[in-house]
């Protein structure tokens, strides 16, 4: 059964505008528990600390003090443009991504084949990326992003999701990977998109979690921060 | 040390991400040289011209022949091309990567052996510049220019520490990375590449100082006199050895230069 577990985390990032280069914590003692099964909302003002947490969860920081557990594979779509070479075709970037994903090579044929249908970007996909227009970018770096599914799904909400005539097929693939995964904790500003997907909600403010529940009380609580604020 | 201490200590990452890093490296060469005829021969071109250039130079200056010098003089820029392009590259790797460190798991060790790996690639396109110049200035030709292959070997063990601390160091401290061109190419001029260390005096004692140093003695006492120094060798061993502690010990030690990103 995947789980996430964290108790007390905390990470801080060094101050580079101070002269004493002060340590300005971005997740405070943090403590969440995550069982399969949850669709985790995480919603909170910019700043708050939730694409640290996002990034703390997926292993890419280590905690400065507290411990985290993570039982299950994780699949991050933070930021989908990560290690993409502009000077090379979308095919070798996309082979890239799946090497450093580990696939061995069968199955960095059949992801290739996969992001090559999904993203449409057909005689263009051996074309340097460098030439492709904006839309055409994000078609890439969304199909590249969500090729794997795997037990814990990690999702920003800078993830782009391209043109109007992609949006439709790029929010169906979420959705399906959001009901695969059996973990999922989706970062967003949109209260709409994550009270249709989550069943959990996790408040941060000011690098702490103020409130942990449902996710329609976790909108509702939300709002009524921004209000306050 | 336990299993999970050990899965996390930073020689065992760079082994276990060797796919990644090695994939990455050869991807930058592709990269660099994409639509260009002869790819990374270009380097090698370029390598060919400064042994020329600098053969000439040195051949006129202690009135020798003026070739005479060209092999040594090879040796010497091939391998310390490797050096020095290996920690001027690993200085600018982890302001180039911020994506690739902010959204994966790729340790900061990984992406300088990345670095180190394309220099290794070039370092073998221009050992050909070793052949040529070799041939061309009527010097012998023999099997022992093999060895240039298992000291690569020692240079690029020996380059790994010292090019993940100039990385981190010149990342946090941006005013060295200013003044990194000068330093190296101080320490370029205190190498005996173009020159031959005397019998006594400071220069011989700074030449026993020097690491990228004993690497080029080495190489040029087994190539040009057939002798093996074996002292030398164990030096390099042990200047290996030291530089594979330090990165294991001071990259798991020394905070993460993902947080300054």
């Amino acid at each position: 059964m995947s789980s996430l577990v964290l108790t007390n985390v905390s990470f801080f990032r060094i101050m580079e505008s101070t002269r004493a280069k002060q340590k300005q914590f971005v997740v405070n003692n943090v403590s969440l528990k995550i069982q399969g099964g949850e669709r985790i909302g995480l919603i909170g003002p910019n700043g708050a600390g939730k694409t640290t947490l996002l990034r703390l969860l997926a292993g890419v920081f280590n905690p400065d003090s507290g411990t985290i557990v993570r039982i299950g594979d994780i699949s991050t779509l933070l930021d989908g443009g990560f290690g993409l070479d502009p000077q090379l075709s979308g095919r070798s970037n996309a082979e890239s991504r799946a090497i450093m994903a580990g696939l061995n090579r069968s199955e960095r044929v059949r992801q290739i084949a996969w992001i090559q249908e999904f993203s449409e970007l057909e005689k263009y996909f051996d074309e340097p990326i460098k030439s492709y227009s904006s839309g055409m970018l994000l078609r890439l770096v969304f199909a590249i992003g969500t090729a794997q599914i795997h037990d814990i799904l990690l999702v920003d909400e800078g993830f782009g999701t391209a043109d109007a005539h992609f949006q439709h097929k790029a929010m169906q693939r979420l959705r399906d990977m959001y009901s695969c995964a059996p973990i999922t904790v989706l970062a967003s500003h949109n209260l709409e998109i994550l009270k249709e997907n989550c069943t959990r909600g996790v408040v941060m403010s000011k690098s702490k979690i103020v409130f942990d529940g449902d996710i329609q009380e976790a909108c509702d609580f939300y709002l009524n921060l921004i209000k306050m604020n | 040390m336990n299993t999970s201490s050990f899965s996390q200590s930073p020689l065992f990452l760079l082994w276990s991400e060797r796919r990644v890093w090695g994939h990455l490296g050869w991807r930058d060469l592709k990269s660099r040289y994409v639509r260009t005829v002869v790819g990374p021969w270009w380097s090698s071109a370029n390598l060919l011209s400064i042994v020329i250039g600098s053969s000439l130079a040195v051949g006129l200056l202690s009135n020798t022949t003026t070739f005479s010098q060209a092999p040594r003089i090879a040796i010497g820029l091939t391998i310390w091309t490797l050096v020095s392009a290996s920690l001027t590259e690993a200085v600018e790797i982890f302001e180039a990567e911020k994506s690739l460190l902010l959204n994966s798991r790729f340790s900061e060790g990984s992406l300088v052996a990345r670095v180190i790996w394309r220099n290794l690639l070039i370092y073998a396109h221009n050992l050909s510049v070793v052949l040529f110049v070799c041939i061309v200035s009527g010097s012998s030709v023999s099997l022992r220019l093999l060895i240039l292959l298992p000291i690569s070997l020692l240079v690029i063990i020996g380059i790994l520490f010292p090019a993940y601390l100039f990385a981190r160091s010149l990342f946090l401290l941006r005013d060295l990375k200013v003044i990194l061109p000068s330093l190296i190419q101080f320490v370029f001029f205190l190498t005996p590449i173009l020159w031959t260390p005397p019998d006594s005096g400071p220069m011989k004692l700074l030449a026993e100082l020097n690491p990228a140093a004993w690497v080029l003695e080495f190489a040029r006492q087994f190539i040009f006199e057939q002798h093996m120094n074996s002292a030398l060798l164990i030096q390099l061993m042990i200047f290996n050895s030291l530089s594979l502690l330090c990165f294991n010990l001071s990259s798991k030690s020394m905070s993460s230069v993902r947080r300054m990103l």
